[in-house]
């Protein structure tokens, strides 16, 4: 079963959607069922790979390999890490969610709602899944195109210009990103002496770029990155199209999509150009920092509730950026631990967001007031999934935000403090968010709105209880993602056991490089900066 | 698993398990039901705490720490953090104080929420309460205490804002969620650099490495020590991030009597002595400790003297207390500021309740200029109220006397003279605010001007009539808490001694014994006596000028009476004039004016700038390049004429262009 | 006697331009296509000229591409004159613009 279980995920929803496809125009409810239950498989399989994956190992497990464009190098190799195990997970359990939360919240043309809804899961899987450069450009532009339509065709009254907005904005990192993979590709075919886009064999060692030219495609990855994740001051996007696509697309959008950012930093970025990131860390992180204020006080400031949502989410996702070239075990384990966590409590409040339009109509916060009277339980559930916003101790976000910062202030001080305070930002416009809604004097034409209906409460518990487990428990998620990150960072493993490479691979189309795998990951280049346990790299802070 | 395992573990954990039955089902029970189900888990938990206590006491003194690993929490490259709890002397006593006056709370609360909706809401919060209260004390790493210090933040917010409608109580939720976490920025970092220092977060650890670690008055060592202190600083309350406390008395009183008296504002001071072996590495961090808590403690004392608002009156004089518990461990006098935290958790507990009897009679009124003569209408609560002045105002044999003269005693033997000499002077502030507070309240003749004034505060019921002592299911409580006021001063100092039950956890890690004897010679007499010359005259002269004047004024004003009192502090009855020394205090000398301008304002004014800044510029940057892409395309779209000519003659000059570089280059 | 090979290069040049003239100058989509021709077969000319000038057979077999790929193209390029002059009524290449930017 795992020798083709990783195609199977991205297959699931695919043939989900054909399926969807063959549905008449309008039997609605019909196309729902199918779509969940596609889903609802990918999910199972997803927590089956989840469980059986092994947590010690820092090298790719479920490797699928497969001739695509032999001549070229160009193959088909899919394979699970520390870094995307969590995150496959996450979106298998995203998108069943919003596909039932999306049965309250999208009426019109709702089969093709949630056709497009399993082809942008299947290209979010791809993403997280391939592990060669050109496959992994193709998922990544694929997840763009049903994104695209979910933004132009179900969203709101300026939908058409967010889309847009959107998909340009995004195409130019991709554009970007193309040509730095093509200047990887050729640069890694004069090494290797055959021309391969596979990653592991990209990665087996140095590509010797000169300074100048690993800074330049380092840019070039890292500006695609950052304008999918949003990084400050290329989040411009972000408030027009989380406001203006339906809740339940904002889920996905902020949930999973922005964390492809995220992973490809983590995934392309760190290995591939190690130099360029310990000279362009520090800015950054500096960027981090800014996202995490300018994001916290522009979302004080605004009125729109999916707004504020948003821009607190670009705040959040500062924290992510930081902990990411904060360079050390910790803060990078906390980043990877972050994205699940911010996946789940971003998309919760949009999930919730979406409930509260789904009521009222009104986005604007100056609409509500005093509905905890009138929907105690929606309150109740808003509350927790806040709490984990805030990263309140004893949720999912604090182990996160602890580690980050932690790890942070041991490399950069300046930036751990300044971040910090973005944390009392957060409880600002987060209880401001939840008093202008829930609090004050019930207005009269609130009266009577409806509680949490079952089928919300099924779409909420899973989210719920994913805050308090991994708050509590995080333990499972940080295992299965340490070694991966101690090998990224060269950190020494003491806690996990050795390495072992993975037992199943079967079809290697290179012949020069399948002789060595480059999957130990002492072979690789030495490389990014700094290593906690040595003490020559020590800064001021550590006695 | 030993008796102490299973104990520490329990005593957080029935608590908690309260909470989520509560959360889940409480709403569909009957309101009494939830509320004695709540108090249950709670005394089950003191319960515990009591045994946790006597099978520490069954111990060898030097074997009473005992550290209990739950399980492996955090573990991310060299952060290792265990679910750690500890269970020493500190931790077992503190435990038994909170749990014990949270059961009594508990129990009071079901008499005063009676007939709230959201009972069971209110008993689920009571119970997070406990359960993240419990944790902070039992911790056995900052990381577990961060989690509790943060659950009570979380609970104090929510409770605060029980009364959601209410906007006022709503705001004041926020505000005090904002300001403590101002103050946990600093206690974040501070572990953070904490971590950095030692590679761990074990109390244990960082009490046995501190000497060896830590630079005695090295940056480090004040810098930590510092940072951590700014924590204490907004969870207890102290200048300058003490605003949040006054408007919290939004909150049920039950409330403002369990978490903003007897519990979680004193995790400040638990926190400190708790990390004592870190604090004595930084004598400076020390310092600012005990000069924070002595201007903290007359500021607040003096800001009392002009509130007319009987349970703000209790909020000031709470960070006033809460200052003399700084002071004492500023000194490095731990036991006394332990031991004053303990009787002032059950004489200021008792003062709260007394004033919930009050407003619960009064159907929530909480102006002391509408009260009055209460007195004989309500002869329980008097008693109640008054045992909880005397011990406040610091007469023996009540319990703050002996926290109070042992505090000032320690200080003024540590040789920090001028910080005794304000701590004296608040004891005096301190017992004519109370006095005052008692006498308008209680004193004078006249019957209460107000009748039972509903609204104010929640929907209780103030009963039909007249106003009347509260019902048994209040009164026992309160009963509980006066005989806890009078005898646990003399207990925790002649009969079980707190300073050698503390002493195995205070004197770890910590070279030289910083002695906590009793001062010797005539100090050791004369100290006391005048405390208690300063507390009686301070009585006296509120009794003096309020409870006289109390029935002066009715008389004279006849409808609404003034605030009677000295004439350097009350409006002038012709004139109209409030004397500068008055306005400056009833406006805590505009601190927090000066916050809304310099801090509050300008925080929002660069959040709209930054809203404005994205909209103006960083988005039209965006839409601006677009738009430029978009106007070359409108100029080159001029090309395409639509004439097939066209098209084919710019194929042929590009076919020549091309031909031409070919031939030329 | 044989004629030079530059004889019949100048020949295709001299076709060529032509073509390549009406096309650009003649309104008649007709004659624009019939000009397309002479250029096409100007090409085929020099193909020719330069498969017997080096001996190979390369270029005739291209000429024949170039012979079946212009057939085709007479073929669908009348079909859409044909539909042109129906819709306008006119085969005037200038009036049909709708490309126009």
């Amino acid at each position: 079963m795992s020798a083709w279980a990783l195609s199977a995920l991205i297959g699931l929803p695919i043939a989900g959607a054909v399926a969807v496809a063959a549905i008449p125009r309008d039997r609605a409810g019909t196309a729902r069922a199918v779509g969940f239950a596609a889903a609802g498989l990918a999910f199972l399989l997803a927590a089956w790979v989840w469980t059986a994956f092994h947590p010690g190992q820092s090298g790719l497990q479920f490797e699928e390999r497969a001739a695509w464009v032999p001549a070229a190098g160009i193959g088909y190799h899919l394979g699970v890490d520390g870094l995307s195990v969590s995150l496959t997970a996450l979106v298998a359990l995203l998108v069943p969610l919003a596909i039932v939360a999306s049965a309250d919240q999208v009426k019109e043309r709702a089969r093709a709602f949630v056709l497009t809804l399993l082809l942008l899961e299947a290209g979010l899987l791809g993403t997280f899944l391939a592990q060669d450069l050109v496959l992994f450009y193709v998922f990544w532009e694929a997840m763009l195109i049903p994104m695209y339509f979910l933004i132009a065709l179900w969203g709101g009254p300026a939908r058409r210009g967010a889309a847009i907005k959107f998909l340009l904005y995004t195409m130019t990192g991709s554009v970007l990103m193309l040509l730095a993979i093509i200047a990887v590709y050729l640069q890694g075919g004069r090494l290797l002496g055959a021309p391969t886009s596979d990653l592991p064999a990209l990665l087996a060692r140095p590509l010797g770029s000169s300074p100048t030219v690993e800074a330049l495609l380092f840019g070039a990855f890292a500006v695609a990155f950052a304008i999918k994740m949003p990084v400050w001051p290329l989040h411009t996007w972000l408030p027009d199209a989380y406001a203006e696509a339906p809740p339940v697309v904002t889920v996905l959008l902020a949930g999973l999509m922005a964390k492809a950012g995220a992973y490809g930093l983590l995934r392309f970025c760190l290995p591939l150009f190690p130099d360029a990131v310990r000279a362009w860390g520090p800015l950054l992180a500096s960027l981090a920092v800014a996202g995490i204020l300018y994001g916290g006080a522009v979302a004080w400031a605004q009125g729109d509730l999916r707004r504020l949502l948003a821009y607190g989410s670009l705040s959040h996702m500062g924290f992510i950026l930081l902990g990411i070239f904060a360079l050390d075990v910790e803060s990078v384990q906390g980043s990877v631990l972050q994205m699940i966590n911010h996946g789940v409590s971003t998309g919760a409040l949009f999930v919730l967001a979406g409930m509260l339009i789904g009521r009222t109509g009104q986005a604007h916060t100056n609409a509500y007031g005093g509905l905890a009277a009138a929907t105690p339980a929606l309150a109740a559930v808003t509350l927790i999934v806040v709490a984990s916003s805030l990263a309140l101790p004893g949720t999912n976000g604090f182990v996160g935000e602890f580690l980050i910062l932690l790890g942070a202030f041991q490399t950069h001080p300046v930036h751990a403090v300044l971040a910090t305070i973005g944390v009392v930002l957060a409880a600002a416009y987060l209880l401001a968010f939840v008093g202008r809604i829930f609090h004050g004097p019930l207005r009269a034409e609130l009266r009577g709105l409806p509680d949490l209906r079952p089928r919300e409460y099924a779409v909420l518990a899973p989210l719920v209880a994913i805050i308090f487990w991994v708050g509590f428990v995080p333990g499972p998620l940080l295992d299965r993602s340490e070694a991966t990150v101690r090998a990224l960072l060269k950190a020494p493993a003491t806690l996990m056991p050795a390495d072992s490479p993975p037992a199943n691979t079967k079809f290697n189309p290179i012949p020069a490089t399948a002789a060595s795998p480059p999957r130990d990951p002492s072979s690789r280049r030495p490389a990014v900066p700094r290593d906690r346990n040595g003490a020559a790299l020590d800064p001021v802070v550590r006695p | 698993m030993s008796v102490v395992t299973a104990a520490a573990v329990l005593i957080p954990l029935l608590p908690l398990a309260g909470w989520a039955v509560l959360g889940l089902r409480g709403g569909r029970w009957p309101a009494r039901a939830a509320g004695w189900f709540a108090s249950a888990t709670v005394a089950a938990s003191f319960a515990a705490a009591v045994t946790l206590f006597q099978a520490l006491a069954a111990l060898p003194a030097g074997t009473r720490s005992v550290e209990v690993d739950v399980y492996r929490w955090i573990a991310a490259g060299p952060v290792v953090i265990p679910f750690r709890l500890l269970a020493d002397p500190l931790s077992a006593a503190m435990a038994r104080v909170v749990a014990g006056v949270g059961t009594l709370i508990h129990i009071y609360s079901i008499g005063y929420m009676a007939g709230e909706p959201g009972f069971a809401r209110y008993f689920a919060y009571m119970n997070l309460f406990m359960a993240a209260m419990l944790l902070l004390v039992l911790a056995g790493n900052l990381a577990v205490m961060f989690i509790g210090w943060e659950g009570v933040g979380l609970c104090s917010y929510l409770l605060i804002a029980f009364w959601f409608d209410r906007p006022a109580a709503a705001r004041a939720g926020v505000k005090a969620f904002v300001v403590t976490r101002l103050g946990d920025v600093g206690f974040l970092l501070g572990i953070f650099a904490a971590f950095g220092v030692f590679g761990t977060l074990d109390f244990t650890t960082i009490t046995r490495d501190a000497a060896a670690r830590l630079a005695l008055g090295g940056g480090a060592a004040t810098a930590i020590a510092l940072l951590l202190f700014l924590g204490a600083v907004g969870k207890s309350a102290q200048l300058p991030l003490y605003v949040w406390l006054p408007d919290a008395m939004e909150g049920p009183t039950p409330v403002s009597a369990l978490i903003h008296a007897a519990t979680m504002v004193t995790a400040g001071v638990y926190m400190i002595v708790r990390l004592h072996a870190l604090y004595l590495r930084a004598p400076f961090a020390l310092d600012v400790v005990a000069v924070t808590g002595a201007v903290t403690a007359i500021f607040a004392a003096s800001a009392a003297l002009v509130e007319p608002d009987l349970k703000r009156v209790l909020a000031y004089s709470t960070i006033s207390q809460l200052g003399y518990m700084f002071l004492a461990v500023g000194a490095a006098a731990w036991t006394a500021g332990m031991f004053h935290l303990m009787t002032h958790a059950f004489f200021k507990a008792l003062l709260f309740l007394a004033a919930g009897a009050v407003m619960h009679a009064l159907g929530g009124e909480t102006d002391m200029r509408k009260m009055g003569g209460l007195g004989r209408r309500l002869p329980r609560t008097a008693a109640a109220f008054g045992a909880g002045a005397l011990a406040l105002a610091g007469i023996p044999p009540l319990a703050g006397y002996f926290s109070k003269e042992q505090i000032l005693g320690e200080v003024f033997a540590a040789g920090h003279v001028w910080l005794w000499a304000v701590g004296l002077i608040t004891a005096g502030l301190t017992a004519f605010y109370i006095t005052r507070a008692y006498a308008l309240t209680f004193g004078g003749a006249g019957a209460s001007a107000a009748g039972p004034v509903r609204g104010a505060q929640g929907g209780h019921a103030a009963g039909a009539g007249a106003p009347h002592d509260p019902p048994p299911v209040m009164w026992w409580p309160i009963a509980a808490l006066i005989f806890l006021t009078i005898v646990m001063g003399i207990v925790l100092e002649h009969v079980i001694p707190l300073a050698p039950w503390l002493r195995p956890t205070l004197e770890a890690g910590v070279p030289r014994g910083t002695g906590s004897g009793a001062q010797a010679g005539a100090a050791g007499v004369l100290l006391p006596l005048a405390g208690i010359a300063v507390a009686a005259s301070g009585i006296v002269l509120g009794w003096l000028v309020y409870a006289r004047g109390a029935v002066r004024g009715q008389e004279a004003a006849g409808g609404r009476p003034e605030v009677p009192g000295p004439a350097a502090l009350v409006k002038d009855a012709q004139t109209g004039r409030v004397p500068a020394l008055g306005r400056l205090l009833a406006h805590r000398f505009f601190i927090e004016d000066l916050y809304a301008a310099a801090v509050v304002a300008p925080s929002r004014a660069l959040a709209g700038w930054a809203a404005a800044f994205d909209r103006a510029v960083l988005d039209r940057a965006v839409v601006g390049v677009a738009g430029g892409i978009g106007r070359s395309g409108a100029a080159l779209r001029r090309l395409q004429s639509g004439y097939l000519r066209h098209y084919a003659a710019f194929v042929l000059i590009g076919t020549l262009l091309i031909l031409a570089y070919w031939m030329w280059r | 006697m044989s004629v030079p090979a530059s004889y019949y290069l100048g020949l295709s040049a001299v076709l060529f331009a032509a073509g390549t003239a009406g096309v650009l100058v003649r309104r008649s989509a007709l004659i624009v296509f019939m000009s397309i021709e002479l250029m096409l077969n100007a090409v085929n000319l020099t193909l020719v000229t330069f498969a017997r000038l080096h001996g190979s057979v390369d270029g005739q077999v291209l000429v024949f591409f170039v012979l079946v790929v212009a057939a085709a193209e007479v073929v669908v390029g009348l079909a859409i004159i044909v539909d042109v002059f129906r819709s306008r009524e006119t085969v005037d290449v200038d009036e049909a613009d709708a490309l126009r930017g």
